[in-house]
This record gives C-alpha cells, structure tokens and sequence, in this order.
C-alpha cells in the first residue's frame, strides 16, 4: 500500500444529508469511498468517539453516560491509537477537552479551545509539521459546524425559554444550520490543499465522518441530539479518501464501530484478542455486490429531554432491514418504524403481537446481554 | 419554588397502630397529617429489618438492588437521595449514632448524630435535637431533612404521665403517644405550605412487652463490670462473650416458661422479627404524604410500596428521574388518576447474633412477595423449601399456610417473584457513580456548554 499515514478527521454534528451541500466534501466523496449508510453507536461525541477508539459499544467501552466520562475502560482496551503507535505510526490528536476521547496511545494529546480557536490556521500548520514524521496517525476534532449551531440556535432559545417556538421552525433551523456548511466547506478545503502541498495526499489515507447526526427540531424533546435515537441523529456518514483505490459508494448499512477493524486493516494490523472488539473491517463490504448490510445496535442517554439519563443509557434502538425498533426504558416504550416507507419515523407502526417484532426484540436482548446492558424490562408485571 | 421536604421515619410503627380501629394512642398531629394528606393503608416495607428498609427508602430500589444489609458494608452503595444535591437541594439528618446511619448520611451536608444508650428517645433529648436543627438558620432551602426516631424500639420504661390509658392500651401505644407530642413539636417549625411532610416506618413489629425485658440481667452485669474492673484490658472481650452467652441462656430459659401459658395469638405476639417470620405486623407500615404538592386528601387503600416513596419525593420536588430504580412514584394517586397494582417484594432480615455472627448469611433466609390477595415467601435459595403462601383475603391474620394445598397459586407467584428478580441490576450497573464524580463530569459539560 502506497499510503503511509492516516487522517481521521470528525465533523462534529455533522448531518449526513448536508454532504452534498458541503462543495469540497462533495468532491472528495465523488473521489473516495464514501460508506452512505453508517450509523453512530451512540448520537453524542463522548460515547460516540470513545466507540471510534475502542471499536465497541458504549456499554462495553464503560463510555456509556454522558457522566461516564472517567469510566473509560483503559486497562482492558487497546485503543485505536494504542494500536497504531504500537505499530510505529506517530500519534496525535487535536481535540476539545481531557477527556473527549481516550488519551491513551497518543504522542501527541492536544487540546484547543472552540470558541477562540482557528482550526483552519491550526490544522493547516500540524499537518506541515506532521510532513516531516515517517508515518503519522493524526484524529482532528472539527468543531465550528457544532458551535455555530449552538450559538446561532440553540443558545438563543434557551434564552427565549421558549422549547415550542424550536419545534416549529424547523425550516429556519434548517437555514441557519446551512448557514454553517460553509465553514465546513473552507475547512475541507483547507485540509485537502495542504496535504496537497506537502506531498501528502497521496500517501495519506484520509478519512472524514461526523460522530453524530444534529436534530433541527424534528422531534419534540430534542433540540440537539444525544436523547433520541431517531435517525437524524443517528445518520452519520464516512468518506474514505484511499490513495489507490477506486472511487465507490457503500450503501450497505455500517456502524461507527467498524471503523476500528477497518483502519487497521488498511494499515496492516492484525488485531490480537480480536474477539473483544465488535466492529467488523468495513472493506469486505468494498467490490463485493453481495454483501448485506450490517445490524446496527444504538444507545443513548440524555442530558435533557422527557427521560434524563446522563449517568446510564436509556433508549435503545436495532436497525436491520431498514426496519428499527426502538425501546426507551425510562417510559418502557416501544417504537416500530419502517424506514422506507416512513423515513422520517412519523408513524409508529410498533405492535405487541407481531412476530416480526418480536424477532427484532430478541436482536435487542442480544445486545443488552452481550453489553451487559440492564434495563426495566420485565419488572412490571 | 422548590419546596423542602421532611421525612420521618418511627422505627418498629407497624400501620394498625397509626391507623384504623386497632389504634389505641392519643396522636392528634399525626391524625392532622393523615386528614390533610394521603393516607396508604397497605404500604408495605422491603423487609422486617432496619437496614433494608430504609436502604430502600434512600434509593427506591429493591434490596437486592441497594445491597444494604446488616451484614454487609454499606459504605459503597449508592444512595440516589445524595443525587438530589445535584438538583440544588441541602440534605440534613438527625438520627441515632451508630455505624450505619453514620455511613448513611455521609454525603449530608448537616447531620446531628444522637448518642445514647441503647438509643436516646425523643423526650430523652432526640426530639430537642429535631427542633434545634429545623430551628436554626443553618439550614439552606431548599433542604431535605431526614430524621429516624427509635423510641418504640427501647424497653425502658416511660414518665409516668403517659401511662395512662388514654395514651393507649398498652406500652407500645403510649409510647407511640409520646412520639406524636414531639411530631406536634416539629411541625409546628416548618412551613407545610412549602414543605413536603413524608411520614412513615421501616419496618413494622410485633407486640413486645417493653416493660418486661425478659433478657434483662443487671445483678449479672453488675458482678462481670466488678470482674473487668480489676481484670487487664486483653480480658475484656472474653468477658463480653461470656456475658451474651449467659444472658442468651437466661432469656431463652424465660420465654420459654412464659409461653408455656400461652395460647396461639399470645406466642405470636412474642415472635421476634429476623425469624423468619414475615406476617403482615412487620411488613405493613403506615404511609404519609401530607404538605406541599398533596392539594386534596384521601385514605388510599391500595398495596403501595416502600421503594415508591422515592420516586414520590422526585416528583412531587420537580426532579427529573434519572437513576435506576425500581419504584413507582404515587404521584397519580395525589392527581385522583389510577395507578398499576403492582406485587411487593420483601424479603427477610438476617438475625443479629453478636456472640457467633458468623453462622449467620450476609442476607435474610426468605424472600418473597404480597399482592392483595397473597402473600407468598420461600428459601432465598431454593424455592421449594420452606414455602409459604397465605390467603390475605380469607386469612387476614396469615394462620393457615395454604402452600400445599394450592400449587397453582404457588407457580402463579413464584413467577411474579422471579420476574421481579430479574430486575437485579449487575454489579456493573449498580457500581456506585459518587456524587464528586458526577459534579465532576457536570463541570466538564458545562465547560463545553453542553450544560
């Protein structure tokens, strides 16, 4: 493999449904591998980042609770980082807080403030210096899309104290949501030139995702993301910029956690004690028109909304088959959606006798036991 | 506003004697709770014992959840009342001085432990120590204030002045008569248009004679504290074993010639609690909620539970229910809306046995639940042995075990029983979350304007 180095690079909130609005990422993705369908294990940057690392699900990475921030299990996991400065490669991420993603396997552990910071200058001069190492992993943290929302939107109805306002202005949401696409667009471009001009580009894999969907009001009770797990939250997306590989649209179903498996493979990294890890390599998937998509298994817990549950997860959701059944265990509901027909989840068609759903309720349990996920379940009779 | 919030608990109230046609004390201010508030007349306890009992008060979980024992080191478990702090509230106590409410209360912003042998009552000092601290301005609103009182715990004899019948037909109830003067006392230091007034039991109880301490010895005692006197220090500890081997003796020697003369109800009424003996006198206690949020009053005859005065409290303050638990806030009931019947789940206390406590488990023999219609306990190991099942409908006072004579039923509950088992959170799970840890990581978020 012609690539040495590896740029992973999160859009924070960044809707997936925005890509093409977005003119660079657009043409990266008509150049890349671009996975269409991935879902985030958990719809919040802390739970979703610290899947990214470990390449398992919140509740097995400790991760599981916007509160679980110090509960990391980093005695038991190699971490992604871990992994590849094991493997030589020099590490380095750039990021918000301490504690925003496990610190462990890292040269280089940056932190930068979001308000004041310009990460276009920021990046462009790491990646220049970056020019100079052998091989380099490097994770940035891109964050201006998250800000400016919380700035431009969210801050002002807090002040407004007026949730309902929120909910019906969607299509203003909306606009000032795209409003910030274009600092995105700079950014993209920003990335893509200098690795340009250093003579990376072509011996760096590049990766962009975004850790998590961003809600413009589309479900009452969530006016950002982390509480639901409906799929505006849950869309991500992941453009795989290979030098040598071939550009290709992914439409089969995937999750964050694959990311972990996929990466080491691209950089030829046999995983020990694979069978800890959850995700699976993404590249069977690339060239192979049989492949079927993955199940994905999604968690959350909010810091607001109807059922707060910061310190432990209390909505769960399967998606397979483009059918999702959701659980929310505070209420103990449950919510059945077909996402072709209904993509926007507005019918819930859940019904308790149906064979069908119960089919996705044992995929749920699989994964409450395979997590060692406890929920109410079955304490009510 | 945020309203503050007042719990009592009276150790050993079993309900009948708060309540209803058996009640022979004189309490006028628990009787204004009750008529101005909601009365539970089937409120039933987690256990016949202290610790799990109010371990479930503190957390709303079951037992086997809050893993607070007499047996077991409950400094780790994690009490969710402390989480309230998180919400702006001040937590205060007032309780007896001994290990486990100290370790209880540890996260209390202001606690006054009450030394006293074996507990001091509250015309003894305790209930002066509730009026100074509701008095004092050191407590900030809004507060939660939580005081456990354990007069009808202590045989020994009260003033004089009660012992009239008009206090109650016995000793238990005229002490019960004393407790409410003092009830009278503390409520006359809050505001109950802004303060929630939570009043209940941990546990009920049999009907001791408190004036006769059968296990009494004091020539016995006198003559080993002579001995220890003038014995060196390293003999002390085989002194104390030797005197609560000699008084076990004497004290079994004298229950036994007392029951000789009596008939069925008497010996029941000589049951000691952590027997194994779960009957409704120690599982039924009374339940109040009376103040602020409770707008109307009614006496609610419905099977409550103990684990359902948590999420109570939660709601009726405003704060979001955002840790695991396993009861259902009442909150309906205040709203005149119907509420799910839902079984009880109980299970027994292990006996305290100071001279050989390692022959004892860590937790009660029994566990088991009641729903309206039965109660049904078994083995906490084995759910073949030691099966009970009473018919509480036809068989109020629980005398005849049915159990054998209706394996339906018994499958019927045993289902229920496992159901609710199954809610047993894993030692992951429940890994306690300090409330430090929790600040911690709101700083974080709030930093990140994420809070």
């Amino acid at each position: 493999m012609s690539a040495k180095n590896i740029i992973l690079i999160t859009l924070d909130g960044f809707r997936r449904d925005k890509v093409d609005l977005c003119s660079s990422l657009k043409a990266l993705k008509e150049r890349s591998l671009f996975f269409s369908r991935m879902k985030t294990a958990a719809p919040y940057t802390f739970a979703s980042l610290h899947s990214i690392f470990s390449g398992m699900y919140p509740a097995r990475n400790g991760v599981d609770g916007y509160y679980k921030l110090f509960r990391f299990k980093k005695d038991e996991i190699t971490t992604l980082a871990q992994l590849l400065k094991e493997n030589n490669y020099y590490t380095i991420s750039e990021t918000l807080h301490d504690y925003e993603l496990p610190s462990q396997g890292f040269d280089e552990y940056n932190v930068f403030d979001e308000n004041t910071v310009n990460l276009k200058k920021r990046h462009m001069e790491l990646i220049k210096r970056l020019s100079k190492k052998e091989r380099f992993f490097a994770f940035l943290h891109f964050t201006d899309v998250h800000v400016h929302y919380v700035r431009e939107i969210i801050q002002k109805y807090e002040k407004s104290e007026n949730d309902d306002e929120y909910y019906k202005l969607k299509k203003e949401n909306d606009k000032k949501y795209n409003a910030s696409v274009s600092l995105c667009d700079e950014y993209v471009s920003t990335i893509i030139k200098t690795l340009q001009d250093t003579g990376l580009f072509e011996k760096t894999i590049l990766i962009f995702i975004s850790d998590h969907g961003t809600s413009i009001g589309e479900k009452y009770g969530e006016k950002f993301y982390g509480v639901f797990v409906y799929e505006n939250t849950i869309n991500v997306f992941c453009i795989m910029h290979v030098p040598g590989k071939s550009p290709q649209v992914i439409s089969k179903q995937c999750s964050t956690i694959d990311l972990y498996p996929t990466i080491a493979e691209l950089a030829g990294i046999q995983i020990e004690n694979k069978s800890k890890i959850q995700g699976e390599s993404l590249l069977r998937l690339i060239d192979n028109p049989s492949a079927k998509d993955r199940e994905v298994f999604v968690e959350t817990g909010g810091l607001y909304g109807p059922w707060p549950s910061p310190e432990k997860h209390n909505v769960f959701c399967v998606v397979r088959n483009n059918k999702k059944l959701i659980y929310n265990d505070t209420p103990q509901t449950w919510e059945f959606y077909d996402l072709i027909q209904d993509p926007c989840e507005l019918k819930n068609i859940y019904q308790e006798d149906s064979d069908e759903i119960l089919n996705y309720k044992k995929r749920l349990y699989h994964y409450f036991k395979e997590n060692e996920i406890v929920t109410k379940l079955n304490e009510n009779v | 506003m945020k309203c503050n919030v007042l719990i009592i608990t009276i150790d050993s109230l079993r309900a009948d004697k708060c309540f209803g046609p058996k009640k022979t004390a004189t309490t006028p201010n628990i009787d204004g709770l009750i008529k101005n508030g909601f009365y539970f007349t089937q409120a039933i306890s987690v256990s016949d014992g202290t610790y799990e009992s109010l371990g479930s008060i503190l957390t709303g979980q079951h037992p086997f959840n809050h893993n607070i024992s007499l047996f077991e080191n409950h400094s780790n478990a994690k009490i969710n009342f402390n989480g309230l702090k998180l919400n702006g509230y001040h937590l205060y106590a007032t309780t007896p001085d001994n290990h486990f409410f100290q370790t209880l209360t540890s996260e209390f912003d202001g606690k006054d432990i009450v030394s006293g042998r074996p507990y001091l009552r509250t015309f003894e000092g305790f209930g002066e120590k509730i009026v100074t601290r509701l008095s004092s301005k050191k407590m900030k609103e809004p507060w939660i204030y939580f005081t456990h009182i354990m007069d009808l715990h202590v045989s020994k004899p009260i003033p004089n002045e009660f012992t009239d019948e008009k206090y109650g037909s016995d000793t238990f109830d005229q002490r019960l008569s004393i407790i409410d003067v003092w009830i009278g006392k503390i409520l006359a230091k809050i505001d109950m248009e802004k303060t929630l007034v939570i009043l209940s039991a941990d546990h009920g109880e049999f009907e001791p004679n408190l004036d006769n301490d059968i296990g009494s010895v004091p020539e016995l005692q006198k003559t080993l504290r002579g001995i220890k006197s003038i014995s060196p220090q390293f003999m002390e500890p085989v002194g104390v074993k030797l005197f609560v081997s000699i008084r076990e003796k004497i004290r079994k020697k004298r229950l036994k010639k007392i029951q000789q003369n009596m008939n069925e109800n008497e010996m029941r009424r000589m049951t000691e609690r952590g027997h194994d003996k779960l009957y409704d006198e120690c599982l039924r206690i009374p339940l109040v909620f009376s103040g602020f949020g409770i707008k109307s009053s009614q006496v609610v005859d419905q099977q409550v539970r103990q684990i359902d005065i948590f999420p109570t409290i939660t709601e009726v303050i405003g704060i979001p229910q955002n840790v695991a638990i396993n009861g259902t806030s009442l909150v309906p009931f205040f709203q005149e809306k119907e509420i799910n019947r839902l079984p009880a789940y109980f299970e027994g206390t292990p006996l305290q046995n100071q001279d050989q406590p390692q022959l004892y488990e860590k937790f009660g023999k029994s566990i088991g639940i009641r729903t309206p219609d039965y109660k049904y306990y078994r083995s906490r190991h084995d759910s073949s042995k030691n099966v009970r099942l009473f018919d509480l409908k036809n068989d109020p006072f629980e005398k005849k075990n049915i159990a054998e004579s209706n394996p339906e039923i018994v499958v019927d509950m045993e289902k229920i029983l496992q159901n609710i088992q199954r809610t047993k959170q894993s030692t992951k799970t429940n890994e306690k979350m300090s409330y430090d840890e929790i600040a911690k990581a709101k700083k974080i978020l709030g930093e990140l304007g994420y809070i």
